[in-house]
């Protein structure tokens, strides 16, 4: 597939899912550092790929130090853990990402998964603010 | 689909094949399945019924449309059963014959290799103690069991 072909299909797709996008997550700068909370209760399949979709226009537009605040979010499954690694990935190694106010449950995938050894995982705001700012 | 003997409570969904609706039954089934189990263990059953639906609609259906799933849960005073069946595509063999260990003995320190799909039964197997599945005349079947605490 071409890269226009892929843009055009990532541009349809945002543009058929902006108003989901728009409102699945908030989005607070703290300096250079960008909390992100998913609006969404479950970051399952169905909201994984746009919650992926709005962060990285986050970082397309020059965010690179995430804050990832799980307040709200009290279901994960793979799907919305793969789009935190794709994210990850899309980074390339600038910045980073830190993940905060994550519930028992959700922290249990993480750690099934063995991705609490490859995400800071702090337990409030502040803590995460700091741990990206490093 | 099966018959539990003693089934103290049966649910029986026929769900829509689309994220949405796994993801609406996905959250239904918790209020199923929680006076039994431990809060990890309820949310352990629920990510591995989640990866499961979202297989079928995915790679079963191929996110077509018009599709179902059918998902029966039921419990007796020593087990949770749960048993799904689609007439999509079934898991390949390949996929089945994958163990937890290989599915989640991924390099941490690799950023380019860390997995972003393909997760999903590895997490299921884990949820429950037996999965077994079966394919017969275009309908698919996957059975789940996790034993029960006495009450």
């Amino acid at each position: 597939m071409s890269r226009q072909t892929a843009q055009a299909m990532q541009n349809w797709y945002y543009g058929k899912n902006k108003d989901l996008q728009m409102n699945l997550i908030g989005v607070t700068h703290v300096g250079e550092i960008v909390v992100i909370e998913p609006m969404v209760k479950r970051l399952d399949a169905s909201a994984a790929p746009a919650f992926r979709l709005a962060v990285l226009d986050l970082i397309a537009a020059g965010d690179s130090r995430l804050v990832f605040d799980l307040t709200g979010v009290d279901f994960i499954d793979s799907s919305g853990l793969g789009s935190m690694v794709s994210i990850l990935k899309a980074l390339s190694g600038r910045g980073g990402i830190a993940i905060c106010n994550a519930s028992a449950a959700v922290l249990s995938l993480f750690r099934l998964t063995r991705m609490d050894k490859v995400f800071s995982i702090v337990p409030g705001r502040d803590e995460a603010v700091a741990k990206v700012t490093a | 689909m099966f018959s539990l003997p003693g089934c103290k409570g049966e649910c029986r969904y026929v769900i829509p094949a689309t994220l949405g609706e796994v993801s609406r039954a996905t959250e239904a089934v918790r209020t199923v399945i929680a006076p039994r189990l431990t809060p990890e263990e309820c949310y352990a059953i629920e990510i591995g019924i989640s990866e499961v639906l979202t297989n079928i609609v995915k790679h079963g259906y191929s996110d077509r449309e018009g599709c179902s799933i059918t998902m029966c849960l039921c419990t007796n005073e020593r087990e949770l059963l749960v048993e799904v069946q689609d007439t999509g595509k079934s898991i390949p063999p390949a996929i089945l014959a994958r163990s937890v260990d290989e599915v989640l003995n991924f390099d941490l320190q690799n950023l380019t290799t860390l997995p972003e799909s393909g997760l999903g039964l590895a997490l299921a197997r884990l949820a429950f103690d037996e999965l077994t599945y079966q394919s017969n005349n275009g309908v698919n079947s996957l059975r789940l069991q996790k034993r029960l605490r006495a009450p």
